[in-house]
């Protein structure tokens, strides 16, 4: 009973982050697709479509996650999705590149540690893991 | 049934999410057309726009000015 109330408190959570990430980039799509290029992992115009398609992705996925609904293909989008992040930041630290992330917020935070956005971005997939492999297991909760 | 009352509840937050972004984007971002700021001769960004672009090949296109700060009038980019 605790674990299912545990569970209902991190998907609703884990849901709403992913909104809540995808606000600045669906308001400021230039900006975004800017700092996709910083990334120079993919040609331009490849960027462009990822600048446009990922924010959506993310509030459509987080929504999905946070009525309870196609939870499995939220949580395994959201995992997927997050695990790109995490190969690009990894790639991003390798590069010595201290260009925006473009995680959360569009505004300037190159200060922060790279490696503890890594570490915080596969603790993400964690979560994002345990919803999966939960929910699988108890297909009855919704 | 359920899942109905589920599939509304989503469209309602992605559209609450839409019109948050609206607004957001007005007040933080504001964007202007070349056409609009045409309507403002005084603004010295127009002469600044005249020396970086030829405006003659640029005829046709539509350019804005973003402002990452609206109380910063010197803190703008044009985008084409």
């Amino acid at each position: 009973m605790l674990l299912e109330k545990i569970y209902y408190l991190v998907r609703i959570s884990f849901g709403t982050l992913f909104i809540y990430a995808s606000l600045d980039k669906l308001a400021f799509p230039q900006q975004f697709i800017e700092i996709v290029s910083n990334y120079q992992i993919l040609p331009e115009f490849a960027s462009k479509i990822v600048g446009f398609i990922l924010p959506l992705g993310e509030l459509i996925l987080g929504t999905l996650l946070l009525v309870g609904l196609y939870i499995e293909v939220a949580s395994g989008g959201l995992v997927v999705l997050t695990i790109f992040f995490t190969i690009a930041l990894i790639f991003k630290a390798i590069s010595g590149n201290l260009s925006d992330c473009g995680c959360f917020s569009l505004t300037s935070n190159s200060e922060t540690n790279i490696i503890s956005l890594i570490i915080r971005d596969i603790f993400l997939v964690l979560i994002g893991s345990s919803i999966f492999i939960y929910s699988k297991k108890n297909k009855n909760l919704s | 049934m359920k899942k109905h009352l589920k599939l509304l509840l989503a469209c309602i937050i992605i559209l609450s999410v839409f019109l948050y972004i609206k607004q957001k984007r007005n007040i933080q971002s504001p964007f202007f057309k070349i056409d609009e700021i045409k309507k403002f001769p005084d603004i010295s960004f127009v002469d600044i726009f005249n020396n970086k672009f030829n405006t003659k090949s640029l005829s046709g296109q539509t350019i804005y000015l973003q402002f990452f700060d609206p109380r910063d009038p010197d803190d703008f980019r044009f985008i084409r």
